[in-house]
């Protein structure tokens, strides 16, 4: 079979135009012209990251991103959602530890009346005592059905090795049930007051924009937004630690061990992010990279096994994961470093570079097809800081990266000796297959 | 202006290739629709079409174990595959210089893969699929409800009984003699459809596949299934079921059958689950999480079939202090009270415009309108009925929706399923 044309020789294709500009109240609005997407994607990005929630009230900044939405009473929160569901538009929330997200998605048409509906709720209802309550008990109710999903209580689980216990990186992202239960209509309000605010947002819109007049109808909707000045974000407190170290959590029973194995990485605005971007992709970022050839095309032990660079402020979190069957942990654990050490002495091979530039950069217009795509991205750098000049001649910079750096990025980044290992399995049945992997902390998942 | 409709072509062997002209982006997509679902395993369990889908990957005449996925990556595309009930289909793009690669690689699988099977390759085949099934349902709180219902909604010995998946005491059967059969009856070109979606020439593409394809042989297994069956009342044995498993907190579903996508009633059915329970305004949510606090999600979900009923799946997460039986007793009121009186207008025009929707999101990607195509041409019989495939799901009278409510959400026509948290030691 022929091999395919060299990526790196195609042209790099570059990331469609973003333009930013500030309304005079503060509110951003970064905007991004795809011709013909009729469906208009809008991220409202709250830049409140959640170390910036006090820390007897964590989740406070959950519930009030829910409660926006709720209205007056029973009636106006029922309104708000028939509204925009009848304009064919979804609405969306997300709290991450950056900071909070609205992602709605609406037929350009609709698009005056969904982004009125959205900057009302932005401006706060009354925050009735009873719906706070509400929020409050699902949410509780939710914590419960997450203390037994494996993959939350593994991240927490990374999250508290490097950052320390108690750290807010450490804690679900919507808080632990001991702040949630304190929170109450003042926590809500204050909270509201402190960081919704025109200056702290920036509105990110992706679609045919021209076609629907979408800045104008954006810039009218906000641009009488009144509110004092953006509030100060915090800088991310305490330093991080680093491996090796192994963590157990117990699932008696199960009959699949997870398994991340993470350390603290460069982040985006490093100089060495393009040679660990593309040295991720040779490691374990595509269904024929190294960690799934050898763990799933050679043995099976494996679905999948994948690494990633969880975004941070200022850095990022290297991540390799993936589910074996129980009685194959200790092994695959073992495979996983015996790759890493492999990489680290003879590099990736230049079929593997030449893979992961292609994954990374010829592969790009694949990824950036939709609306929501490419709202996605910008705003996944706007909440971890990183400019948007970059964006542009990103994919250019990338492509110049050699197999030589992508090995010794992926070398640093994941080194195998300072890992930490997070499992989450039947103890029983791993415990003694953890031999020389370093001390263990066994944590159990049902309480 | 009305859209360009696909060029459609029929080759000698039976494989039909539908062509679109898409200048959107410099780009193809590919997608190869083969009617080889899990419907055509043999019986229990074996999950041999979706191995079979697995097997695809791993080597044909002239490409080697692995090699597939891996010529497409480093041309910067990417490449995946699907198994259901009604078939298994497999998606490629790629730049569009790139478009002869793919077609020459689905050309060696249609017709050179049993020369890659090995027993080595169906071991590891084997084990890759256990674990994906255990990291999928096995492994999963809650994630037996899907196998569960479907069991008990179509019976043992319905071609729809078992999960595409299987189950592992049959996968863990499956031999190689059996994966030979499999592809040999299944994967013929006249058992398939091939879509090519993008910035090409369509009739320097149909000059393509005709060199490439044209000279396969065709099917030696006549496509079965031309009957859409009528959804039928549920046993009354499997009606109700009751487990208590690892789980927080109680979770109550529902599953029934509901009119295939193919017939005039299956717009209304899709309408009626999306507005009892597949938005924020739907009525469960709004009765059960918003009103009453019985539980923190209730979302009902269809599995469109076109050649047997469509499956809708009812999940009710409970509150920690709610009770099964006045989540039921709530359920019961909210189904009762729309099969009586079917949706407010308004009501209408908010699943109408979320049809809407829904319909541009699953033709948003080039990947995405070539599977669509494939939908169309194979199970519709015309890929030029995807232009006018949203006209017929708008086309939904508020008393079609009632009517589907009452006829199919009635008690005997639903399997209840209750999993309980396991008492505490």
């Amino acid at each position: 079979m022929t091999v395919p044309t060299d990526p790196t020789c195609a042209g790099v294709w570059e990331f469609p135009p973003v333009e930013s500009v500030h309304l005079d109240n503060g509110v951003r609005v970064v905007t991004c012209q795809r011709d013909d997407q009729d469906v208009i994607t809008i991220e409202w990005l709250i830049h409140a990251p959640l170390w910036s929630e006090p820390d007897p009230v964590r989740g406070v900044a959950g519930i009030t991103l829910s409660a926006i939405f709720e209205g007056a009473d029973e009636r106006s929160a029922l309104g708000f959602i028939e509204a925009i569901e009848g304009c064919g538009a979804t609405v969306s929330t997300g709290v991450e530890h950056l900071g909070l997200r609205i992602t709605v998605q609406v037929p350009g048409p609709y698009l005056a009346k969904v982004v009125r509906l959205v900057r009302g709720a932005l401006a706060g209802p009354p925050f009735p005592p009873s719906t706070i309550d509400r929020l409050v008990r699902a949410r509780l109710d939710a914590a419960l059905r997450e203390r037994t999903s494996p993959e939350r209580r593994m991240s927490t689980a990374l999250h508290t090795a490097l950052f320390g216990p108690g750290h807010r990186l450490s804690q679900p992202a919507h808080g632990e049930p001991d702040t949630v239960r304190a929170i109450d209509r003042a926590a809500v309000a204050a909270f509201h007051a402190e960081r919704f605010r025109p200056g702290s947002t920036t509105v990110v819109l992706v679609g045919d924009l021209r076609a629907h007049d979408a800045v104008r109808i954006v810039r009218r909707a906000c641009g009488d937004w009144d509110g004092p000045g953006p509030a100060g974000v915090p800088e991310l407190p305490g330093s991080v630690a680093d491996g090796p170290g192994v963590v157990l959590i117990d699932r008696p029973g199960a009959v699949q061990s997870r398994l991340v194995l993470g350390r603290a990485a460069p982040g985006r605005s490093h100089p060495g992010w393009d040679p660990l971007l593309i040295g991720n992709r040779c490691l374990g970022g595509s269904t024929s990279s190294r960690l799934n050839r050898v763990l799933r095309q050679s043995s099976g032990a494996t679905y999948g096994f994948v690494s990633t660079l969880l975004p941070l402020p200022g850095r990022s979190i290297a991540v390799a994961r993936g589910a074996v069957a129980a009685e194959a942990t200790g092994p695959s654990i073992r495979a996983v470093l015996d790759v890493l050490h492999q990489v680290r002495r003879d590099g990736f091979t230049d079929e593997e570079h030449r893979l992961a530039v292609a994954q990374v950069v010829t592969a790009a217009p694949l990824r950036y097809q939709t609306s929501t795509a490419v709202a996605d991205e910008i705003s996944r750098l706007l909440l971890d800081g990183t400019t948007l000049d970059r964006l542009p001649g990103s994919f250019a910079q990338a492509a110049g990266v050699t197999a030589p750096e992508a090995a010794e990025a992926v070398a640093a980044a994941f080194a195998p000796e300072r890992l930490f290992i997070v499992a989450a399995g039947d103890r029983a049945v791993l415990q003694d297959q953890f031999g020389g992997l370093g001390p263990t902390t066994v944590l159990d998942l049902r309480h | 202006m009305p859209p360009t409709p696909p060029l459609r072509h029929t080759l000698r062997n039976g494989l039909r290739l539908v062509v679109l002209h898409d200048r959107s982006l410099p780009a193809v997509a590919v997608c190869v629709w083969y009617d080889a679902g899990s419907r055509h395993d043999p019986s229990g369990g074996s999950g041999l079409a979706h191995l079979l889908e697995h097997l695809m990957f791993r080597g044909s005449s002239g490409v080697a174990a692995g090699e597939h996925t891996a010529l497409i990556e480093s041309a910067g595309g990417e490449t995946n595959a699907s198994t259901g009930f009604e078939r298994v289909l497999f998606y490629s793009t790629v730049p569009s210089r790139e478009l002869g690669l793919v077609l020459r690689l689905e050309a060696d699988r249609m017709f050179g893969l049993p020369d890659g099977f090995t027993e080595g390759e169906l071991e590891i085949q084997r084990a890759v699929v256990l674990n994906e099934r255990r990291e999928r349902y096995e492994d999963v709180p809650y994630g037996t409800v899907w196998e569960t219902v479907v069991a008990a909604t179509f019976p043992a010995g319905h071609p729809c009984h078992h999960l595409p998946i299987g189950t592992a005491a049959g996968i863990a059967r499956a031999t190689l003699a059996d994966c030979v059969s499999f592809h040999r009856r299944r994967y013929a070109s006249s058992n398939a459809v091939l879509s090519v979606v993008g910035d090409v020439d369509p009739d320097a593409v149909v000059r393509q596949v005709e060199s490439l394809f044209g000279s396969g042989p065709p099917a030696r297994d006549p496509v079965g299934y031309s009957a859409t069956a009528a959804p039928v009342p549920v046993p009354a044995s499997t009606q109700r079921i009751r487990r208590t498993q690892g789980v927080p907190v109680p979770a109550l579903s529902l599953a029934c059958q509901l009119p295939s996508a193919r017939t005039p009633a299956g717009p209304a059915a899709d309408l009626a689950v999306l507005l009892l329970g597949g938005l924020t305004s739907s009525r469960l949510h709004t009765g059960l999480v918003r009103r009453r606090q019985l539980a923190s999600s209730a979302r009902f979900t269809l599995l469109a079939l076109h050649d047997f009923p469509s499956v809708g799946i009812l999940n009710v997460r409970l509150s920690a202090d709610a009770s099964p039986a006045d989540a039921e007793t709530a359920l019961d009121g909210e189904i009762g009270s729309f099969a009586d009186a079917g949706p407010t207008s308004a009501e209408l025009r908010r699943g109408l415009a979320q049809i809407r929707r829904r319909h541009g999101d699953a033709t948003a990607t080039l990947a995405g309108r070539a599977r669509e195509l494939c939908r169309y041409e194979t199970l519709f019989g015309d890929a030029d009925m995807l232009s006018a495939a949203l006209t017929r799901s708008l086309d939904v009278s508020a008393e079609d929706v009632r009517a589907v409510a009452a006829l199919y959400l009635t008690p005997a026509h639903r399997v209840t399923f209750l999993i309980e948290p396991e008492p505490a030691r």
